[in-house]
C-alpha cells in the first residue's frame, strides 16, 4: 500500500485522478457515489437470487444442460446490461474533456499525457468492472448445473472459463459504449455534441435496461428456441461469449467456433476502434475542445413567446423559462429527465412484453388497450419523480442570489409557475400522446373519459409528491443518497408493477360504462381536491428553501419545532422592537436553530 | 434626514462576531465608501443590508423603519451589484437580464427597451446572445450592474464594482456613479481597492475584523491622520498587521 501512496510520474499520476474520478460528477462527491455503490451492491446480492432457476433442483440430466445454457445466456445478457449501464453512467468521463486541457494547462502535462491517462483509466476500470461482475457468478454457476459430478479440476476449469469468457463479454460491452462516445465526439464537437450525447445516452440506458429485463425472459427458453440460436442469435453477443465458455470448455462444435471467434473479433475491434477515436481526438483536440467555442444561443425571429400567451405574470414567466432552459441547456438535468423516461419506458414495455411473450402472443388488437390505459400512468409517476428529482439537482449554486433577493417579492408566483410547468410539460404531452393511439383502438368517447381519469390520477401524484415542496427549482443545494436506494425501488415496483396496471386495467373499465364513470370520476375528482387543498395550505407562504441538510439521524421533528418557535419568538421580538424603538439582541434574547422546513409553521 | 440607517449591527457564527456593533447612516444622494481588508466583514455586512442574512442584533432602517417590517418593500427598491459575478452562465446576457427584470415584476415592453439599451450603451449588444459563460469577467459585471440599475432602484449597493473592468468602463462607472448621487440615489460602495475608493467617495468607512475603526470624510480623515492618501490613512489604521514579517515568510517557504 506504501507503493500506492508514493508519488510517480505524471501518466501515473494522472491515471490515477482519472481512474478514482471516473464516476464523480456534478451530483455526486467521491464519498457519496461510494454510499450510492454500497446501495447497489447489497441489492444486487440479493437481486443475483432471482437469477438463479429453481428448475434444477430436479430436473433430469437432459433437461438440465438446456436450463443450464438459457440461463448462461440470461445472466450474461443480465451482466451486460448492468456493463453497459455503468459505462453509459461513466460518459461524461471517458474522454478528455476542455475541463481537463484548462485545468491542466499550466502543468508540465502534454496533450498525448492527458489522452493517454484517460484511456488507461477507463481500460483499468472496464476490467475491474468486468471481473468484479463475472467473478460471482462464475463461482456459482458451475455448482448448479451438474458440474459437481465432475473432478475439482474441472470445476475449476468451468470457473476460470466462465470468468474469462464473461469478463470479456463484459470488456467489450463497456469498449463498444467507449467507442459510440468516441465516434460521437469526434463526429459531432461542440455544440452540435452536447445536444446529440443526452439523447443517445438516454437511448442506451433504455436499451440495456430493456435488455436486463429480457434476461429474464432468456431464462425460461426452452429447447427449441435454443436450437435456433446459431441461425437467429448469430448477431447477439450473449451468444459469442458463451459460445467463448463452451470453446474453453473443450466444445468444438461448429455452431460454437464461428460464434466464439465473432466474440474475441468484435473486442479486439471495439478495443481498436475506441483507441482510434482516442488518437483522432488527440489530434483534434485543439479544434475539438479547446478553439470550437460555439457559445451563441438559438435566437427566435419571432417576437411572440408561446408562454406569454398562456401565462401573462412575469415572475411565473421567468420561473417557466428557468426551468425550460435549464432543461434545455444544463446536459446533466436532461440525463436524468431522460432517464427516467427511458427507465419508465422501458420498464413498462419490457414488462408488458415479458407478461405476453411468456404465453401466447395475443396479437396488437388485444395488446394495445391494457397499454394504452397502464402505461401512460407508469410514465407518468416515473416523469413526475424524474423532474422532482431533477429539481432538486442544482445549477451553479452561487448564482441563486437573484432569487433569494427577489423571493419575497413573488415566492408564491414561483411556486405556481413551477405547478404550470409540471401539468403543462410534463403531464400533459405524457397523456396526450398515447390518448393519439387510444382514438383509432378504443374510439373518441372511451378514450377521452380515460385520458381525463388518467390526467387527474397523474395530478393526484404531482400532488403526494409535491406536498411537502418548499424550494426553487435547481436552487438549493443537494445532499444525495439520503432516501435508501431500496425504498426508491420498491415504489418504483409498486406503482410500476402493481399500482399502474391494476389502476389502468379500472380505468379503462370505468371508461367502457357510464354510471360507472360518473362514480369514479367523482371519487378522483374528490381525492385530487383533496389532495391539492393539503398541498395548497402554506404553500408559497413561507420561506423557500435554499440549503439541503444531510440528516443522518432521525430528529423526531424537534429541530422544526425548535425552529418554528424561534421564528415565532424573533417576529415577536421585532414587532415589539419596532414599537418600543428599541433594538433587541435576538441572539441572546432566543435560541437560534437553523432548519429551514417549514412545514410545522404552515399548520 | 438618512434614508438608510444601520444600527449596531452584529453577525455572529458559531458565537464568533464576524460583523460586530457597526453603525452608520446615509443620506440621499451620498457615495459611502466601505473599506477593509479580506475577511474584515464588508461582505457580510452587505449580505445583511440585502436580506440574505439575519442579523445576530441590531437593526437596519430603511426611511425611518425597520426593513424587517417589511423587507420586501425594501428589496424592490434595492440595486445590488455582488463581489462575485456568480451568473447563470448558460444563459445569454440578454436571457439574463431579461429573467432579474421579470422577477422583478417588470413588464416585456419596459424590458425590452431597458435590456436593448443597457446592452447598447454597454458595449455588449453584439454579443448579447452569447452564452456568459463566454463573458469576460468585466463583460459580466457590466451585466450585474445592467441588472442593478434596470428597476431604477433608490439605494444602490456595489460589492467590488470596478474589479475586472477596463480603464473605459472604470471611468464611465465613476462617472454613473457620481450622476446617481447627483439624481438623489444613496450608494453604498464595498472595496478593498483604495485608490478606486478614493476618486468615488467622499465619505469613507473603515472597518477591520468585523469593528468600524473610522467614519469621516476622506478628507478630514487624511487630515487627522497626516497622510497624503486613503492608503496612508488605512495603513495607518490597521499598523499592527505586520505585512513585513508576513512577506518575508512568505519568501522562505517558498524558497525551503
Amino acid at each position: 500500500m506504501n507503493w500506492l501512496k508514493r508519488t510517480h510520474g505524471t501518466q501515473f499520476e494522472l491515471a490515477r485522478h482519472f481512474f478514482a474520478s471516473l464516476f464523480e460528477n456534478e451530483m455526486f462527491s467521491r464519498e457519496q457515489g461510494l454510499r450510492l455503490a454500497a446501495s447497489v451492491v447489497g441489492l444486487a446480492i440479493p437481486a443475483g437470487m432471482l437469477l438463479i432457476d429453481p428448475r434444477i433442483v430436479d430436473a433430469p440430466q437432459e433437461q438440465l444442460r438446456v436450463i443450464a445454457v438459457a440461463d448462461e445466456l440470461s445472466l450474461l445478457t443480465f451482466l451486460f446490461a448492468i456493463t453497459g449501464i455503468l459505462a453509459v453512467l461513466a460518459w461524461h468521463s471517458l474522454f478528455p474533456t476542455r475541463g481537463d486541457y484548462l485545468a491542466l494547462a499550466s502543468l508540465p502535462i502534454r496533450p498525448q499525457q492527458i489522452v493517454g491517462a484517460r484511456f488507461l483509466s477507463v481500460a483499468l476500470m472496464a476490467t475491474v468492472v468486468a471481473i468484479a461482475l463475472a467473478l460471482w457468478p462464475s463461482a456459482i454457476s458451475p455448482h448448479s448445473y451438474g458440474t459437481q459430478a465432475a473432478s475439482y479440476s474441472v470445476l475449476f476449469a468451468d470457473i476460470f472459463a466462465r470468468a474469462l469468457s464473461t469478463s470479456l463479454g463484459c470488456l467489450f460491452v463497456f469498449f463498444a459504449v467507449v467507442a459510440i462516445h468516441g465516434l460521437v465526439t469526434n463526429l459531432f464537437p461542440g455544440r452540435w455534441g452536447a445536444r446529440v450525447t443526452p439523447y443517445l445516452q438516454g437511448g442506451l440506458l433504455i436499451f440495456f435496461v430493456m435488455a436486463g429485463l429480457y434476461s429474464f425472459v432468456i431464462q425460461g427458453w426452452q429447447q427449441n428456441v435454443l436450437q435456433q440460436l446459431a441461425d437467429r442469435g448469430r448477431w447477439a453477443p450473449p451468444v459469442w461469449f458463451s459460445s467463448l465458455h463452451n470453446l474453453i470448455m473443450g466444445g468444438w462444435q461448429p455452431t460454437v467456433v464461428p460464434m466464439a471467434i465473432r466474440g474475441l473479433e468484435a473486442l479486439g475491434l471495439v478495443v481498436l476502434f475506441s483507441a482510434a477515436t482516442y488518437l483522432l481526438a488527440l489530434l483534434r483536440y485543439q479544434q475539438l475542445l479547446v478553439e470550437n467555442r460555439d457559445t451563441s444561443v438559438h435566437t427566435r425571429s419571432w417576437r411572440w413567446n408561446p408562454i406569454e400567451l398562456i401565462i401573462g405574470n412575469p415572475r411565473q414567466q421567468a420561473i417557466i423559462e428557468f426551468i425550460w432552459k435549464v432543461f434545455g441547456r444544463s446536459r446533466m438535468h436532461r440525463v436524468v429527465l431522460l432517464g427516467h423516461f427511458g427507465a419508465g419506458v422501458a420498464v413498462m414495455t419490457g414488462a408488458i412484453l415479458v407478461a405476453y411473450t411468456t404465453k401466447t402472443w395475443p396479437g396488437w388488437r388485444h395488446m394495445l388497450p391494457p397499454a394504452i390505459s397502464s402505461v401512460p400512468i407508469g410514465v407518468s409517476f416515473v416523469m413526475l419523480t424524474g423532474v422532482r428529482y431533477s429539481f432538486l439537482l442544482p445549477v451553479q449554486l452561487r448564482a441563486n442570489w437573484i432569487f433569494q433577493l427577489t423571493e419575497s417579492q413573488g415566492r408564491h408566483q414561483w411556486l405556481s409557475a413551477l405547478e404550470h410547468f409540471v401539468i403543462l410539460f410534463v403531464i400533459f404531452p405524457v397523456h396526450f400522446l398515447p390518448f393519439l393511439v387510444a382514438v383509432p383502438v378504443l374510439g373518441w368517447r372511451i378514450a377521452t373519459c380515460m385520458v381525463i381519469l388518467q390526467v387527474l390520477v397523474s395530478c393526484c401524484m404531482f400532488e403526494l409528491l409535491f406536498n411537502d415542496w418548499q424550494q426553487l427549482p435547481f436552487a438549493c443545494s443537494y445532499v444525495p443518497a439520503k432516501s435508501q436506494l431500496a425504498t426508491v425501488i420498491a415504489w418504483w415496483v409498486f406503482v410500476l408493477g402493481f399500482l399502474g396496471p391494476i389502476l389502468g386495467k379500472i380505468i379503462l373499465a370505468t371508461s367502457r360504462m357510464s354510471l360507472g364513470y360518473v362514480i369514479g370520476i367523482g371519487i378522483v375528482v374528490t381525492l385530487w381536491r383533496w389532495l391539492h387543498t393539503l398541498r395548497q395550505d402554506g404553500w408559497g407562504e413561507t420561506n423557500l428553501v435554499y440549503e439541503d441538510r444531510d440528516d443522518v439521524v432521525p430528529n423526531l421533528g424537534i429541530a422544526e419545532a425548535a425552529y418554528a418557535i424561534t421564528r415565532y419568538c424573533e417576529s415577536d421580538l421585532v414587532q415589539r422592537s419596532s414599537k418600543s424603538g428599541q433594538t433587541i439582541d435576538v441572539q441572546t434574547a432566543v435560541p437560534q436553530t437553523r432548519t429551514d422546513n417549514s412545514s410545522l409553521l404552515r399548520h | 434626514m438618512s434614508i438608510f440607517e444601520v444600527c449596531h449591527l452584529t453577525k455572529r457564527f458559531s458565537g464568533i462576531p464576524v460583523v460586530d456593533d457597526v453603525s452608520f447612516a446615509m443620506e440621499q444622494g451620498e457615495i459611502l465608501g466601505y473599506i477593509g481588508a479580506n475577511g474584515a466583514g464588508k461582505s457580510t455586512t452587505v449580505k445583511m443590508i440585502i436580506g440574505l442574512l439575519q442579523p445576530s442584533y441590531g437593526q437596519i432602517m430603511w426611511h425611518g423603519r425597520s426593513i424587517a417590517e417589511n423587507l420586501t418593500r425594501f428589496q424592490e427598491r434595492l440595486g445590488y451589484v455582488p463581489e462575485e459575478p456568480n451568473v447563470y452562465s448558460f444563459l445569454s446576457g440578454s436571457e439574463y437580464l431579461r429573467l432579474l427584470g421579470r422577477l422583478r415584476g417588470m413588464k416585456r415592453s419596459v424590458l425590452d427597451f431597458k435590456i436593448e439599451r443597457f446592452l447598447k450603451l454597454f458595449g455588449l449588444w453584439d454579443d448579447r446572445e452569447c452564452l456568459l459563460s463566454s463573458y469576460s469577467k468585466g463583460m459580466r459585471q457590466k451585466v450585474l450592474i445592467s441588472g442593478a440599475l434596470m428597476h431604477d432602484p433608490e439605494l444602490l449597493i456595489f460589492d467590488e464594482p470596478l474589479a475586472g473592468l477596463d480603464v473605459n468602463m472604470v471611468m464611465a462607472l465613476r462617472q454613473i456613479v457620481q450622476e446617481l448621487s447627483h439624481r438623489g440615489k444613496a450608494i453604498f460602495c464595498c472595496s478593498h481597492v483604495l485608490d478606486d475608493m478614493e476618486k468615488l467617495c467622499a465619505r469613507v468607512l473603515i472597518l477591520r475584523r468585523g469593528r468600524v475603526l473610522a467614519d469621516d470624510s476622506i478628507a478630514h480623515l487624511r487630515e487627522i491622520r497626516e497622510q497624503s492618501s486613503l492608503e496612508g490613512v488605512f495603513a495607518s489604521f490597521t499598523k499592527e498587521d505586520d505585512q513585513e514579517n508576513l512577506a518575508r515568510d512568505i519568501l522562505e517557504v517558498m524558497q525551503s
